[in-house]
């Protein structure tokens, strides 16, 4: 009987112990796809998470508290919604960062909504995911919007005076993937590119997983454009402009950093990627440029990141996962002194950092709401950045520019 | 569209279609001879892909000399598949059939993503960056059609093998065997023919005959463990329109649908292209499910009645 | 046919369980996994009217979930229509793209009959990409979130539970009404032996068709529920493959041809694959994947009729046991 009593004791103590240790970590639930088609790209996200927040508990944690990461694996909107279920009601997470994938986002936010859980969307580029009215979801990353824009407005600000043509004169052809990335963009590009009145000579669709682009190299050709516009993913842009240049297809390319932006893409082209252009993240952050704690911060991730990818230079996707994770740590929690999902929210809306000096060329500022994309963080520039000598330098907008579009 | 754009049009379908005949012949052969589909025809294909990779990032083995070892590789697995669950369900409903095979294509798949993650892989030869160049023919009008080495080659493996095996099955007494069995089980059986070993080198031939495809495609295309599923369809589509069992047939389906691919992507757009294949898939089917081009299939229909 | 008075009681208390067990878990998390189970229930029940009674394997049920999600959604949110209705709709239409289908198809033998609606299946498939100005293509459409019971948004997971409890509910009765029928012996006569069928007047091909157009509507409203409890659809959500190899699966592994094996299925794998997601997705991905390929291939090669097939081996000998004794 003593003995018995004695082990429920100690039992008892080690609950209680338990309970007071998992008191002293900040819990941050993570929802990604670590499996299935998109886990390539989910998991280098999670990476750049997991190193901000190894980054972030070495100096401290974040105010006082280590920060430990629940992760959950979705490769479907449906699972994505359920992880979010378990992650909310099991472990009783306030706080959820994601999602990678845009219709992932879609499905597990409205959990996080209709709970009241603070989301941060640190990837998805769909304009639908800000664009709900939701109050507790936020993206710390540019949207799709956002990164057309900038796309169209290179090509007329700085590609149209160079091949000497007037801005209405460009032919401007758009081509992308089929998917939720793709079409998004694709969209916006078309928006855009009206909106100023331009000449669109060629929009078209493909899917990613296609074994074969020659008739679409052919057809574009045929439509004689000046400059094209891209929204693709590596696999696809890689068998594009190797079949371009193979059929003889040549003009000014401007992609983005899920395709032509990746490390993996200049490796596959090599010399023929020089003078490629790429709107989003740069993969090769023109890191001399930043702020002297943006160049730090950055500099350390790159450096931790190739560390354990042997050498890899971070992906897009990589430097998005870290930014997310580190506006969250650096910004708004400690504006939000914790994790309650309201304090997060309007300390969030509060936020006012200049461009520049949030992460990487970024500042936080967030879409109050009422606005069509409340939760929009508005200071994340989408840059355009072009291959030169095998690095990837920013080169648009001109005010952080590290070096002149060739 | 002028004749240079047409006549690059078409030389672009034919090659690509090579590719797709040859990863079907395989396939085509097991269809014919066994009556069974192999679902996870497209995962051995992804399996020769990734052995031909790790054999060139390794040991640097060129991916064309890796056909020395991937095409045994192959065949030793065509062996292990039927034994394990190609046989046992031979008698067995039809159902066992397809979802055996759907099953090990679910596990192959995912297995390779566990063991090679999702990262896409390929080889990139500078040998076939050099760019084979036909005419200009100033006196036709045309000017230069550009041919991909690495297709080319793939292309004329291709179809060497097929004629290889169009005269193996004709004249050899193993052909003859394979034939025989193929078009007259119980006959076969009957005449002494050992219907398992035939089943078996069969099997396993198509496995052999996919594994050398992958082998000539890791050069042009990349793989991920989940390419298998996006050329399989493919594959079903050129085996069912060249008729099942007809290799002749696969060559000339694969090369009409690598055709139609391309002229589709240009005329209408590359969105439509899978869905008009699947249609003309359907087609076939229903109006001719022998094939454009085969013999067999009447058999495996049932007596066309009027739906009462 | 009839089933013994304890096999009734059997089901009866089973059903019970499982319908007020959701009234004592306050958990939303173990709420979305009773959901998840009566939702695979019911669209792999609706898979198994035509692919186990009937015995015509289709691999591209994913399209009538499609149809059924889009149909009830753009109505809703095009034209105001309710999902209370929308799914009716939704699911006639799929019902009548199943017969057209069925009649142009089913003269084909099982390997064809699966190709073909393989290829069916992905027709559709790429329709949901591609139709952008329709389904909005891979980007998707949301529904409302503000609970909306007349247009069948509920704030409550309960009420969904209940939700899909009734369509399982559904499903359930509409496959042992058929076994119960001369329509099921209709069927099992076609499944067993076409052309002895044939010889003694079944119409098998009206017979299929009927199976079909169930079948087909049924995974339909499945699709609406679908659409109307995630609030979210898109093709990769609601029409890959893997939907239609999933439901086969589980109507195999549970019993193909019986009303309760799709019940057993989705009861063992939905909390398998989410205990397996939860604790292995990120140390193993793919596992669950492997899993689930696994058991399929060893049920088809050692256990073919299911577990409920082993279940009634196992009473059948015990039967004759006693016979002999």
């Amino acid at each position: 009987m003593n003995a018995r009593i004695l082990v429920g004791l100690v039992l008892i103590l080690a609950l209680l112990v338990g309970q007071a240790a998992a008191q002293d970590v900040w819990r941050i639930g993570t929802i990604l796809p670590l499996t299935g088609p998109q886990a390539k790209n989910g998991i280098k996200n999670f990476d750049g998470i997991k190193i901000a927040t190894d980054m972030i508990n070495e100096t401290g944690g974040v105010l006082g508290k280590k920060v430990v990461l629940v992760s959950a694996d979705a490769s479907e909107p449906q699972a994505a919604a359920s992880e979010a279920n378990r992650l909310i009601t099991n472990e009783k997470l306030t706080v959820i960062v994601g999602t990678q994938s845009s219709s992932l986002a879609m499905a597990a936010t409205v959990v996080a909504e209709q709970n009241k859980v603070f989301y941060l969307e640190n990837e998805g580029v769909s304009s639908q995911i800000t664009g709900r009215g939701f109050k507790y979801v936020f993206r710390t990353t540019f949207s799709g919007d956002m990164m057309a824009n900038q796309m169209v407005d290179y090509a007329v600000q700085v590609l149209a005076p160079k091949l000497n043509k007037d801005a209405k004169s460009l032919r401007m052809a758009i081509i992308h993937e089929d998917g939720g990335f793709g079409t998004s963009t694709g969209t916006a590009l078309q928006k855009h590119a009206k909106a100023l009145g331009l000449n669109i000579a060629a929009v078209e669709t493909y899917s990613a997983k296609t074994a074969d682009l020659s008739g679409l190299v052919l057809k574009l050709k045929q439509s004689k454009p000046d400059v094209l516009l891209t929204a693709q993913y590596i696999n696809d842009s890689i068998l594009f402009h190797r079949q371009s240049a193979e059929l003889r297809f040549s003009v000014p390319v401007i992609g983005t950093t899920a395709g032509q932006g990746t490390p993996d893409f200049y490796s596959a082209l090599t010399k023929e990627a020089e003078g490629i252009l790429a709107g989003g993240i740069p993969s090769e952050i023109s890191i001399d440029r930043l702020g002297a704690e943006q160049k730090a911060d950055a500099g350390e991730f790159v450096k931790r990141y190739q560390a354990s990818h042997n050498g890899e230079y971070p992906s897009p996707t990589a430097f998005v996962g870290f930014a997310g994770a580190w506006i969250l740590y650096k910004h708004i929690m400690p504006k939000a002194g914790g994790l309650d999902p309201e304090k997060l929210r309007e300390a969030a809306l509060a936020l006012d950092v200049p461009p520049g000096k949030g992460v990487l060329n970024w500042g936080v500022k967030f879409s109050p709401p009422g606005a069509p994309d409340a939760g929009q963080n508005v200071y994340a520039s989408a840059g355009i950045s072009q291959w030169q000598d095998g690095k990837l330098r920013l080169v648009f907008p001109k005010e952080i520019a590290a070096a002149e579009a060739k | 569209m002028d004749l240079t754009l047409f006549a690059q049009l078409l030389i672009s379908g034919l090659l690509l279609g090579g590719v797709y005949a040859l990863s079907s012949i395989g396939l085509t052969l097991i269809f014919g001879v066994m009556k069974i589909v192999n679902f996870a025809h497209g995962e051995f294909l992804m399996i020769a892909m990734y052995l031909s990779f790790w054999l060139h990032h390794l040991l640097r083995i060129d991916p064309y000399l890796s056909i020395a070892i991937v095409a045994p590789a192959l065949f030793g697995l065509g062996l292990l598949t039927y034994r394990g669950c190609v046989r046992p369900t031979l008698g067995a409903p039809h159902l066992s059939q397809i979802f055996v095979m759907v099953g090990l294509s679910i596990v192959i798949e995912n297995v390779a993503l566990l063991w090679w993650s999702a990262d896409f892989r390929t080889v990139s030869l500078d040998y076939l960056r050099a760019q084979i160049v036909l005419g200009p023919w100033p006196a036709v009008g045309m000017e230069e059609i550009i041919v991909n080495p690495g297709r080319l080659i793939a292309f004329i493996v291709g179809l060497s093998i097929s004629v290889a095996f169009y005269f193996f099955l004709k004249l050899s007494y193993s052909g003859k065997i394979i034939r025989a069995t193929a078009q007259d089980r119980s006959t076969a059986l009957l005449m002494g023919i050992d219907i398992d070993k035939v089943y078996r080198t069969t099997f396993a031939a198509g496995l052999l005959l996919v594994g050398v495809a992958g082998a000539l495609m890791i050069p042009m295309f990349t793989v991920h463990p989940f390419v298998g599923f996006e050329f399989v369809l493919v594959m079903f589509v050129v085996v069912v329109l060249g008729g099942m069992g007809s290799v002749v047939g696969a060559v000339l389906a694969g090369l009409l649908i690598g055709v139609l691919e391309v002229f589709t992507d240009f005329v209408i757009g590359p969105d439509s292209k899978q869905a008009v294949y699947f249609l003309l898939f359907i087609a076939v089917l229903v109006l001719k499910p022998s094939g454009l081009f085969g013999l067999k299939g009447e058999e495996e229909i049932e007596r066309i009645e009027a739906i009462e | 046919m009839k089933p013994s008075n304890s096999r009734v009681a059997g089901l009866l208390i089973f059903l019970a369980a499982l319908g007020l067990a959701p009234l004592f878990v306050r958990n939303d998390f173990y709420l979305d996994g009773f959901i998840l189970v009566f939702l695979w229930a019911s669209f792999s029940g609706a898979w198994n009217i035509l692919g186990g009674y009937a015995g015509m394997v289709s691999l591209g049920h994913n399209a009538f979930f499609a149809i059924g999600a889009y149909t009830s959604t753009l109505l809703f949110l095009r034209l105001g229509v309710t999902p209370w209705f929308g799914m009716l709709a939704g699911g006639l239409l799929a019902a009548a793209v199943g017969v057209a289908l069925g009649i142009v198809c089913f003269r084909l033998r099982s390997h064809y009959f699966a190709l073909a609606t393989l290829a069916f299946g992905q027709v559709v498939s790429i329709l949901t990409m591609n139709w952008r100005g329709l389904t909005q293509g891979a980007e998707g459409i949301s529904l409302p979130i503000t609970p909306d019971p007349g247009h069948m948004i509920f704030a409550s997971k309960l009420a969904y539970v209940y939700l899909g409890f009734g369509l399982f509910l559904v499903v359930l009765a509409v496959a042992i009404a058929i076994e119960r029928s001369r329509l099921g012996y209709f069927l099992t006569a076609f499944r067993e032996n076409e052309d002895a069928a044939r010889a003694l007047g079944v119409r098998t091909g009206q017979v299929r068709l009927i199976a079909m157009a169930l079948s087909a509507f049924l995974s339909a409203i499945a699709g609406t529920f679908y659409a109307q409890y995630v609030v979210y659809i898109d093709p990769s959500g609601v029409s890959r493959l893997q939907l239609s190899v999933q439901v086969a699966l589980f109507a195999i592994v549970g019993g193909l041809g019986t009303s309760i094996g799709p019940v057993i299925g989705a009861c063992i794998f939905v909390p398998i694959t989410i205990v397996l997601r939860s604790h292995l997705g990120t140390t193993a991905p793919g596992l669950h994947m492997i899993i689930y390929g696994v058991i399929l291939v060893l049920t088809v090669l050692y256990m073919p009729q299911g577990i409920t097939g082993m279940f009634k081996a196992r009473s059948a000998r015990r039967a004759r046991q006693e016979d002999r004794e």
